[in-house]
């Protein structure tokens, strides 16, 4: 029954995204950025559904299962502040600037302000370099929630292989129009499907109530931040989020939007959307405590999915697992688009790569990096370790050390190339010497590396900026 | 973009500060009481979540920076 469920669920999406091909017209805006015509309410679903990975539907719920309920603190009401804000002072002057010049990539933005064509190039490298990984989480997810949830009836690399193509086949065909409906209704499927489950494994239990209880009697510590999410964890964690500036499929997704006006939705809404994400989540993870109080290590990210194969098996059970699906396929296919734009317009374009290249050339040349990076991708995910996955924070950190050279671009008029380079060298170099030490926080502290790595990034920014000419174009973006 | 729009947002960047140190809820740390049947630990920062579809919508609401017709900042 699950498996006919999952499979019928992918034949939806795929439904959904050919459907929207039917409006696609063959030119490099349309099948990038959807013509700059999403509304309000896609706009929410899309740039939601891209964000929340399937870390915030089983991630979430094995850490609230080890940490209790600061999880929710430390990393949703955080995403609740700090990405709204993002969108408001940053995301809509994206898009005006986006629309106003015609840009459909980052680089092509950080090239034009900063008269920088070596830049582009370096950003682009170190983009792509950290969005892999965090695209190779995503598949290797699939695959390995795939193998669990039909109890190993279908493989690893099957599960990996059938989501890779299905996301192929309707990201392919309809480009940003088709991912952005696709995300929608994915979005609604996970948000949906987790509030369900969490009311119906809750009642099997005996209700709310009776899960505090038994979490008071038996495992008291995790109704309490306690000694675990320390104060300065909490406020230092906060800067996680500032990567959602910087990644390069929420950039795409900002320049979709039909108006400026469109963000109001998403702005005001997207605590909403955390909120109904995550608390079934968190719950579902503590609830997990009192059925399989000993889970060690990873076994503990499986909680939810176990959860639902006890409580909710056969229909439910099919249908949940479909939301986790939808959670993991609404981020891959928008990473996958915006790496194939970045080649196509970065590097091939760009480069005028085969001669000058047309709108119709751009869709295929977008169709091929597609392609590609899916093969690519999923090959890499038949050999990469399992511990691969801890390099989601990592994805972030990165990310969030390179937003002070967006910021400055868009507010500081004395901004330069070689603020630039050196905030990118200093990520770069500051990033290694974390990741190497193996921690996520500052030594023996609480406070988390991304702080480190966001302030030296604004220093160099700075100082580079005041001891170099700024560029001559300012009018053009002021 | 007009000086009073301008003036707007540069205050509630700094309410979106205020907001920043009441997520840190020290006072919840360690206590273990319950409000509306969840841990009020939780309850705290789910509220503090739905609150701030409200902050947001002020923010919108008065210190939006684009004239809604043309898209151009007013």
């Amino acid at each position: 029954m699950t498996i006919a469920l999952l499979i019928g669920y992918l034949f939806v999406v795929l439904a959904i995204g050919l459907w929207s091909r039917r409006r696609l017209s063959n030119t490099g805006e349309d099948f990038f950025v959807a013509g700059r015509t999403i509304g309000p309410f896609v706009l929410l679903m899309s740039l939601f559904g891209t964000h929340m990975t399937a870390f915030a539907l089983l991630g979430a719920s094995g850490e609230a299962y080890r940490e209790g309920i600061g999880v929710f603190g430390l990393m949703a009401s955080s995403s609740a502040l700090v990405v709204p804000a993002l969108f408001f002072y940053v995301g809509t002057k994206v898009w005006h600037i986006g629309k106003s010049h015609g840009y459909l990539t980052q680089i092509q933005y950080f090239r034009d302000r900063f008269q920088a064509d070596h830049l582009g190039l370096v950003l682009f490298l170190v983009l792509v370099g950290l969005l892999l990984p965090y695209l190779l989480i995503g598949v290797m997810g699939a695959g390995l929630t795939f193998e669990q949830i039909t109890n190993g009836q279908i493989p690893y690399w099957v599960g990996s292989l059938t989501v890779c193509a299905v996301i192929f086949v309707y990201v392919t065909s309809s480009g940003m129009r088709g991912t952005a409906m696709v995300n929608t209704f994915q979005t609604l499927v996970f948000m949906t499907l987790g509030g369900l489950a969490t009311v119906v494994i809750m009642s099997k239990l005996g209700g709310l109530g009776a899960v505090m209880d038994h979490l008071q009697t038996h495992q008291s510590h995790l109704l309490v931040r306690g000694e675990h999410i320390s104060p300065a964890l909490l406020v230092t964690y906060s800067a996680i989020p500032l990567s959602a500036g910087m990644f390069p499929h929420l950039f795409n997704h900002w320049l979709t939007a039909r108006s400026a006006a469109t963000f109001k939705g998403p702005i005001i809404f997207y605590p909403l959307c955390i909120a109904l994400v995550w608390v079934p989540s968190v719950l579902l993870g503590m609830a997990g405590a009192v059925d399989f109080p000993n889970l060690q290590g990873p076994a503990a990210n499986g909680v939810l999915i176990m959860m639902v194969e006890k409580h909710a098996p056969g229909v439910l059970g099919g249908l949940l697992a479909a939301g986790v699906f939808a959670a993991i396929m609404s981020s891959l296919d928008s990473q996958t688009l915006a790496l194939g734009n970045m080649f196509t317009q970065d590097i091939v374009r760009h480069y005028r790569i085969g001669g000058e290249v047309s709108e119709a050339k751009q869709v295929w040349w977008g169709r091929l990096f597609i392609f590609l990076v899916l093969a690519l991708t999923f090959g890499i995910s038949l050999v990469a370790p399992r511990s691969i996955f801890k390099l989601g924070i990592w994805s972030f950190t990165g990310f969030a050390g390179l937003l002070p050279i967006l910021i400055a671009a868009l507010f500081w008029k004395r901004a330069t190339a070689v603020g630039a380079y050196a905030s990118v060298f200093t990520t770069a170099v500051a990033w290694l010497y974390f990741f190497s030490s193996g921690s996520k926080t500052i030594g023996t502290t609480d406070i988390m590396a991304v702080t480190a790595v966001i302030g030296l990034s604004s220093i160099t920014m700075i100082l580079g900026s005041l001891v170099s000419k700024p560029p001559g174009n300012l009018a053009k973006f002021f | 973009m007009t000086q009073p729009t301008r003036r707007r947002g540069v205050w509630f960047l700094l309410a979106l500060g205020v907001l920043f140190v009441l997520r840190i809820d020290v006072w919840n740390q360690h206590n273990t009481a319950r409000l509306l049947g969840l841990p009020i630990g939780l309850t705290y920062h789910i509220l503090f979540s739905l609150g701030l579809i409200a902050f947001f919508y002020l923010m919108v609401r008065f210190a939006w920076p684009y004239d809604d017709h043309s898209g151009d900042e007013s």
